[in-house]
Order: C-alpha cells, then structure tokens, then sequence
C-alpha cells in the first residue's frame, strides 16, 4: 500500500472548497519514517529550532505531514518513556 | 450559501494503515535503536488524497485507475470530525480505525495469513503466542462481516 496504489477520498459534509487545493500526492513509507525519526531525533541541542522548510525539500513530502509526523513519532515516544519511569518507580 | 466564517480551516488528513499480520513480527530484524513505531514492519502511508465537498457541484473523480488497488473513504461532517472509514481493499481487511487529533487517521488493518518457512526456526513459546493472536485477529475478522 502505496501512493500510487492507494487512493483516500475525504469526504465533507455540508461545506464548499472554499479555495482549498488538493495537497499533492507524494511517496512516504517506512524506510523514510525512520530516516525522519533518526534526523529528528538527533537534531543537536544548540539549533533551537527545526528547518521544517528544509526537511520538507529533504524528504520531498509537504511540510505540514513532516510535522505532523515527527509530532506523533516524538509523542509515542515520549508516552513510552513516560511508560517505562512509571514501571521503574512502581519497581523501586 | 455562503461560507460560514466559524468553521474550522480544512486541515489535510493524514492516513496510515497498519498491516497487524504475524508475518511483520518474523520479519522484524529488531535490534538496532530505534522507534517504537518502526519495531513492527507493517506500517503504510496512503498520501494520495483527494478531498471532496460535498456542497461543491465539482465532478466527482470517477476515471478508473487501473493502478489503484486500495481506497479508504473517510467521511467528515462539516468541523470536519471523522464519522466513517473504510477500506476498500482484496489484499487488506479493515479492523477497526482511531483518529488523533490533527485529522490523523489510524486504520488498523490485515493482509492475508501466510505460512512464512521462517516460522519452523521460531522458538515453540513464540509460535504459542503467534498462534493465539492470529486467533484474535480471526475473531476481529469475524466481526467485521
């Protein structure tokens, strides 16, 4: 399941396009979910911010999916580690 | 009618599918640091999407893509909420589906059960637990019809 074999159709209710464009279809699968992890990730401490322009031209998807993804990989993480302190301190 | 201004912008959707077979977990090399997310291998991205309004008098893209084996139609009323997901699909069965917030849309899904030659190196408690959550998923499966 790809973007080139799958399509999605958002359906909504009650409302006009109201100027809003298709965002471009663009290719993402695993291998690049953990290229974005591992740049992410390791992103080092000194830049306070995230290019979020350049990992965009980097991965070749649109910005907004960048960020929306790296926020729910960051997310599941950071809920993983909450997981596991938890365990540790109940364990103590 | 007009446009009413209360309404929330259309945020794009995001949409992944998640393949729950089996199969994923013999493959898995694991090992190396990595996220949670990418431990299992059945992890899809569908980022084709179109969006259609339904008050709009636009066509509806109806040309038959030879190429597309796979769609999810996922409905939204007008603050844009997810009502309905589904995924029309020969090699994926849906599950069940969760949406975060951000239009993030989860679709738990199953492809096919296969009998991978790997499977015999695996040790018994291994195939135990392999053999218990395929029943589950046949259970899920069951569910669905």
């Amino acid at each position: 399941m790809n973007s080139e074999n799958t399509i999605v159709y958002v359906r909504v209710a009650g409302r006009v396009r109201d100027g809003f464009l298709d965002p471009p279809k663009f290719h993402w699968d695993l291998e690049r979910d953990k290229s974005l992890w591992s740049s992410v990730s390791k992103l080092d401490n000194t830049k306070k911010t995230i290019d979020w322009k350049r990992l965009s031209r980097e991965f070749k998807a649109p910005e907004h999916f960048i960020r929306k993804r790296s926020y729910t990989l960051f997310a599941k993480h950071l809920k993983l580690l909450e997981r596991q302190i938890e365990a540790k301190t109940r364990s103590l | 009618m007009s446009s009413e201004t209360n309404l929330p912008a259309v945020e794009p959707f995001t949409v992944t599918v998640v393949d729950r077979n089996v199969k994923h977990q013999i493959e898995n090399g694991a090992g190396e640091e990595g996220h949670p997310d990418h431990e299992l291998q059945g992890v899809m991205f569908a980022t084709n999407v179109k969006y259609i309004f339904e008050d709009d008098e636009e066509p509806l893209p109806e040309q038959e893509d030879p190429a597309i084996e796979n769609v999810v139609i996922i409905e939204a009323d007008e603050s844009l909420r997810v009502t309905q997901v589904e995924l029309i699909s020969d090699q994926f069965k849906q599950l069940g589906f969760e949406v975060h917030d951000g239009n993030e849309v989860s679709i738990d899904a199953l492809s096919r059960f296969e009998t991978p030659r790997q499977l015999g190196s695996l040790p018994l408690e291994k195939l135990v637990q392999l053999y218990k959550l395929q029943n589950d998923q046949l259970h899920s499966l069951f569910n669905t019809l």
